[in-house]
């Protein structure tokens, strides 16, 4: 990809570089969507390769899908939007890494659209269920659980699973 | 998938997570244990979701019921909460809430609905005022006017309206009451006096 610098309008490059070790060159102009990465660049430290310790392949492979796709001035609306939908049909696995990618690397709509994805994934689920998938215990004394209960009985109706997948 | 599949997230990133979520979701959330209870019933949290929520769909049609009781001879008035999949059916969207502070001697008092603001309603028949979440089904009664009449005077409350004060972070009444000489005292003189209230 390297050779593509000495077109005729001059692109920079920069090198990303995985916690697993793997490299991937992009252009400037797309990585800086990155608030993190576009701050490095401001401050002269992109000359050289730039670890992203925190982001292994998988997931870096993912974001510069998306920052590719949501850069280019090709691509249109409805492109973007079909890119998106799939985007976020990821693995909850997948989903969270990217998160916490986008979060390392300040890519607010990033971000934004998979805090959005895990969120619909929770939304419809019980108490019991949202326990399980944040590891936490209940730490209600069962009075105040009788309590709750009986004040809003609705509210642990829903999808008993806990599985967001 | 193994349980607890969050346990990694860092606090902001859980709290940006839950952001996202309508507040039915949210209120089933607060039952999962007291951290979440305190971080979702937190005024930063409320304000964040408020801020965020603004491109929501939820729609809701608020009705009103008086239903007769059998003593004393009171009406009890009862909140329902609709929506509607086609211009034909209503369907509950959640419980009904009865609320007793409306409960009134009359068959039909009209209850004037100020707001929204915020997602919040009040219900007001000009003496009683009830601020009322129609997300939360919760609502509160304001207190009466804490303002003594003088002897041989009378009050008619003829405006009320509240809204956000963005500088106190809370919400505030205006109650307009005109205070008059009781038309009953030989001396028809009448002296008005007009009492703005905040609360």
């Amino acid at each position: 990809m390297a050779e593509a610098s000495s077109s005729i309008t001059e692109k920079f490059f920069l090198t990303l570089k995985s916690s697993d070790g793997d490299e991937f060159v992009l252009e400037e102009s797309i990585a800086i969507q990155s608030i993190t990465i576009k701050n490095m660049v401001e401050d002269g430290c992109s000359s050289s390769v730039i670890p992203l310790s925190k982001v292994d392949t998988e997931t870096l492979i993912k974001v510069i899908e998306y920052m590719k796709m949501h850069s280019s001035t090709s691509s249109n609306e409805e492109e973007i939007e079909n890119f998106d939908k799939k985007f976020v049909s990821n693995s909850i696995n997948t989903i969270l890494n990217i998160l916490e990618a986008a979060n390392f690397l300040d890519i607010n709509n990033l971000l934004e659209l998979c805090a959005e994805a895990v969120a619909n994934r929770i939304k419809n689920k019980t108490p019991e269920a949202v326990r399980k998938i944040f590891n936490i215990t209940s730490d209600f004394t069962p009075e105040e659980e009788a309590e709750i209960r009986n004040e809003t009985p609705w509210a642990f109706e829903g999808n008993l699973d806990h599985s967001l997948d | 998938m193994v349980d607890g599949i969050m346990k990694e997230l860092p606090e902001d990133l859980v709290i940006y997570i839950i952001l996202m979520l309508p507040v039915k979701s949210l209120l089933r959330f607060k039952c999962s244990c007291i951290t979440f209870c305190n971080i979702i019933k937190s005024s930063t949290f409320i304000n964040l979701h408020l801020n965020r929520t603004s491109s929501a769909k939820d729609e809701l049609i608020l009705f009103k019921r008086s239903f007769k009781q059998e003593e004393p001879n009171l009406h009890k008035n009862v909140m329902s909460f609709l929506f509607s999949e086609d211009a034909f059916s209503l369907k509950p969207i959640s419980p009904d809430v009865e609320i007793p502070y409306l409960t009134t001697t009359n068959a039909s008092v009209f209850h004037q609905l100020i707001g929204p603001c915020n997602g919040l309603i009040a219900l007001t028949d000009s003496l009683t005022i009830i601020l009322f979440n129609p997300t939360t089904r919760n609502y509160r009664l304001i207190p009466p006017c804490p303002f003594g009449i003088p002897q041989g005077f009378r009050r008619s409350i003829s405006g009320v309206g509240f809204g956000f004060d963005s500088i106190a972070n809370d919400y505030k009444f205006v109650r307009i009451s005109e205070v008059y000489k009781d038309p009953c005292e030989k001396d028809m003189k009448v002296g008005d006096g007009t009492v703005v209230q905040l609360f």
